[in-house]
């Protein structure tokens, strides 16, 4: 690459290929797909009777908290090691601009299909609420989780309503994420977003159709870096 | 060219609010957000986030004032239309919680219940034996430390008073010990709060013999202290000098599983 000339660099066509998510987020959203997995798993054992059998209950219960420690600490590392990894999403998520109100306009037919939507940038106003509610579930289920977990131990603690707002937030976040994976796997419009948590990269032009504002925000930042 | 793509990587952050005045130079090439100001950004992702949190702490503290909606039963009763799902899904109010797989399996020709310790006749009950041993129905309410509850459920079982017929307890009896046919689970009441009244030793409920799940054949019944007192698959009755901290009490549980004045009636 150091033989590449500047001028060659500049007229060179675009990689295929266009960078989404760096080493750290995919990490980080790995870890969260472990633990999830492995808290929705455990959960489900503590509140079935047919999976009581399966996995006995102290055994859960341990699993179930060290899977919270563990997604817990992973966040905590990462944002210390990487905080610009973590603070662009929330940056990104924090508002809704004109594009997006306008995309929201376009309901669950839009989630499915973008035809016709307006530009977006580097995350969808879907992407957007989805992210901010499920990191807000994951909050609410870390509170009443530890609130079942002092309760225990105290029963000063025990209040009636956390064990059914924990139900709550699990329902909402399992329905979350069944979407999340239908659009990642299976969505004709969506699911070439998927390589963007395996490799990092997704294709340029499908960023172009989909995350066109993204794409051009991303082109016209190397050639300013390349100038 | 690698070394051009790997540069996009931080691009992410290009799409944030930071950038915006970049974000606005480059709006002639897109007709559709020409006129992009920041007014027109609406901090929506964060009323979104913040309003979920807020609703979660909001809905403990009502949903506890209304004493529990039972999101597990309203799940349950949608679920009810399929067959067998009683097994899947927790049903009637109640959770069913063991500590070993699989749960123990009641067989009437096998079981006893052992009655022994500081007592004057200690005795070995078949499930014949127990059986004819007189039995009152009482009704109370079921709590559990994790927080749901089941109203009104009927208990039909042998009362402390009885057992104390039988076995005659000495007068060094100071605790009692409750083994579970579940080993290792067991828990300790003091003499006083066995005396409680509507305390059983169950063998049905709502009207029919106690299901697995429950604790078949027997388990104790105490509704001034939550559940993980009122021992399943009871085996073994021990009148004890001293007193012993049950099974959950030395995984952390509270020793004082009272219910409360607030919550018991």
């Amino acid at each position: 690459m150091s033989t590449t000339s500047p001028v060659r660099e500049r007229t060179a066509p675009a990689s295929p290929r266009i960078r989404r998510f760096t080493g750290a987020q995919r990490v980080l959203h790995l870890i969260l797909a472990v633990t999830f997995f492995g808290m929705l798993w455990t959960g489900l054992c503590l509140w079935s009777p047919a999976l009581a059998e399966v996995m006995n209950r102290p055994l859960a219960k341990q699993w179930h908290f060290w899977f919270a420690i563990a997604l817990g600490v992973a966040f905590v590392g990462i944002l210390i090691l990487r905080p610009r990894d973590v603070s662009a999403f929330a940056k990104e998520v924090d508002t809704l601009d004109r594009a997006d109100r306008e995309w929201l306009k376009g309901g669950v037919r839009r989630i499915v299909s973008h035809d016709g939507a307006p530009e977006q940038g580097w995350l969808n106003a879907g992407q957007k609420l989805n992210t901010a509610i499920t990191i807000a579930l994951l909050i609410v289920l870390t509170f009443t989780g530890l609130l079942l977990w002092l309760g225990e131990q105290n029963t000063t603690f025990r209040f009636t309503g956390t064990v059914d707002v924990h139900d709550i937030a699990t329902i909402l976040i399992v329905a979350l994420t069944c979407g999340h994976l239908y659009l990642a796997l299976f969505n004709r419009t969506t699911r070439a977003s998927m390589s963007g948590m395996i490799d990092g990269t997704v294709d340029r032009e499908w960023a172009r159709a989909n995350h066109g504002r993204w794409v051009a925000e991303v082109e016209a930042q190397t050639d300013l870096d390349q100038s | 060219m690698q070394a051009v793509s790997q540069k996009c990587a931080f691009a992410p952050s290009a799409g944030g609010v930071g950038n915006l005045g970049q974000n606005q130079s480059m709006e002639p090439n897109n007709p559709q957000h020409p006129t992009e100001t920041p007014k027109d950004r609406l901090p929506l992702g964060r009323a979104a986030f913040l309003g979920t949190i807020a609703a979660g702490a909001v809905g403990v503290g009502l949903i506890s004032r209304m004493g529990g909606m039972g999101v597990g039963n309203i799940v349950a009763s949608a679920g009810n239309v399929v067959p067998g799902v009683e097994g899947i899904v927790p049903t009637g109010g109640w959770r069913i919680y063991n500590v070993q797989d699989p749960m123990p399996t009641f067989d009437p020709a096998t079981y006893t219940l052992t009655v022994d310790g500081e007592v004057e006749n200690p005795v070995k009950l078949t499930w014949s034996a127990v059986q004819e041993t007189p039995m009152v129905t009482s009704i109370s309410d079921f709590h559990c430390v994790t927080g749901w509850s089941v109203e009104n459920v009927n208990w039909k079982g042998i009362t402390p008073a009885t057992l104390f017929d039988l076995v005659k307890p000495k007068a060094t009896a100071k605790h009692v010990n409750f083994q579970s046919l579940e080993e290792p689970y067991f828990d300790q009441l003091t003499m006083e709060q066995f005396k409680l009244p509507e305390v059983l030793l169950a063998t049905e409920m709502d009207g029919l013999p106690l299901k697995r799940v429950h604790g078949a054949p027997m388990r104790l019944v105490i509704p001034q202290m939550y559940g993980y007192k009122g021992v399943k698959w009871l085996s073994h009755i021990t009148f004890e000098k001293e007193p012993t901290r049950g099974y959950w009490e030395t995984r952390g549980y509270d020793a004082d599983a009272w219910v409360g004045d607030d919550v018991y009636h």
